[in-house]
């Protein structure tokens, strides 16, 4: 079973509900699919559970979109999941489902949880996830990893076998369907998205010679604009979203005000904003100078007590004052500087972490 | 008018998204023609530019915000 999500909708809080496992989130490119998997039994049934890496799309735009793009694509077959348990925010489902959409169209069985249901009833959205069920085709189950909330449902859900029906791609225009099932039969590929995944982007799992030049040619001779079936997607798409999103999620706009809004007033601030930076920036600065202080001080008296011990030790002469003057002093000198240095590689990881922006197209 | 010359706090219209390699990025993230939208905020020294389209708020390089066009 694998978790697939859009960056920022808890999919790793799940992961760690689930599994009962302290997980850490890891948004560093290259990070190995391997790392992230969890093991959870329901009703005596096992289930290995594998955490991937934040999707916008199944177009990547960074290397670990790739990753997992690249998986969930991949044709052998065996290493595909039996199920994919899609994990939107309830606070931003029109964007989350734009991603299940899309990976509803390649069939493979998939169950939708919508997280973070308690905040979202707290700012006033409520979702009617029957209907969301019948217009996907989907199972759908309300959750929230910070409450517990509908866990035991999920889990109840998992355990029944899922299959999907294939359904009409509503992500192409009507004219251009026969040329998609024609690259589909050229390139031997039963599903219709996957080989419209493939026909719009280069993905690593076809870089052969000969799929990119049957590709081209098929490209070339149909005139298609590879860039224009891309955004007649996303309109298709967004327009079918929008339609189910009008039925089954209302919105009470008053109580839309909440913390972040207001936090990102202040630290999106114009002026302030920077102030911030800057504060944020000089304090990992001052901690690092701080917390580093007791082992240089360490450092600092061990390396003296170590020079005047072997002065003590050995016959006074050049040696004596090559060993205790210059040698120890000299890689003692050194060696000081190693706690600033480590408490600051230690620091940059979460720098990192909260520098991947939730806002932004790529990072 | 180009999203870049759009005044902050105001609420629009995305007439066109110009075609562009950011434009299929955009439009996933929901900016399509016909949405409406405000701009949050907007960075000096030429910076990023935070909209909300829907529910949805994204922050936008200047050369991503200059192909989408607005009124």
């Amino acid at each position: 079973m694998a978790l697939v999500g859009n960056p920022n909708v808890g999919k790793t809080s799940l992961f760690n509900k689930l599994c009962g496992l302290n997980q850490k989130t890891g948004n560093y490119p290259g990070v190995t699919i391997d790392k992230k998997r969890g093991n959870f039994t329901h009703e005596n049934i096992p289930f290995e559970l594998l955490d991937l890496p934040g999707i916008n799309s199944l177009y990547p735009n960074s290397k670990d979109e790739e990753l997992v793009v690249n998986y969930l694509l991949n044709e052998q077959g065996d290493e595909l999941p039996d199920l994919i348990l899609v994990v939107v925010s309830a606070l931003n489902i029109k964007r989350n489902l734009y991603l299940l959409d899309q990976l509803r169209d390649l069939d493979l069985p998939v169950v939708l949880a919508i997280n973070m249901c308690d905040l979202a009833e707290k700012r006033g959205i409520k979702i009617d996830e029957k209907l969301l069920r019948e217009e996907f085709g989907v199972e759908v189950v309300k959750v929230s990893a910070r409450s517990d909330q509908g866990l035991k449902e999920l889990k109840d859900l998992l355990l029944k076998a899922h299959s999907v029906n294939e359904r009409e791609p509503g992500y192409i225009e009507a004219d251009n369907r026969d040329l998609l099932h024609q690259f589909s039969k050229i390139i031997h590929c039963k599903n219709e998205y996957r080989s419209f995944l493939q026909l719009t982007q280069d993905l690593e799992i076809n870089q052969k010679e000969e799929f990119s030049k049957l590709k081209k040619e098929f490209i070339e001779s149909n005139k298609i604009e590879v860039r224009k079936w891309k955004i007649n997607e996303s309109i298709l798409r967004y327009k079918l979203i929008g339609n189910i999103i009008k039925k089954s999620v209302v919105t009470d706009k008053s109580a839309a005000d909440d913390f972040t809004t207001k936090a990102d007033k202040l630290l999106l601030h114009p002026v302030f904003g920077y102030v911030f930076f800057l504060l944020i920036l000089f304090s990992i600065f001052q901690s690092v100078f701080w917390l580093a202080a007791f082992p240089m001080d360490m450092i600092d008296a061990g390396f003296s007590a170590l020079s005047g011990f072997v002065a003590d030790a050995l016959p006074s002469g050049y040696f004596s004052d090559l060993i205790t003057q210059g040698l120890i002093p000299g890689i003692g000198g050194v060696v000081i500087f190693v706690p600033q240095i480590a408490i600051l590689f230690l620091m940059f990881p979460y720098w990192k972490r909260a520098d991947t922006c939730p806002y932004c197209l790529s990072d | 008018m180009r999203l870049t010359d759009f005044e902050v706090k105001k609420k629009g219209v995305i007439t066109e998204i110009v075609d562009s390699p950011v434009a299929g990025k955009l439009m996933e993230f929901g900016i399509l023609p016909g949405a409406t939208f405000t701009v949050l905020n907007k960075a000096s020294f030429n910076g990023p530019i935070f909209i909300q389209v829907g529910a949805n708020r994204v922050m936008l390089r200047r050369d991503e915000a200059s192909a989408i066009i607005v009124e």
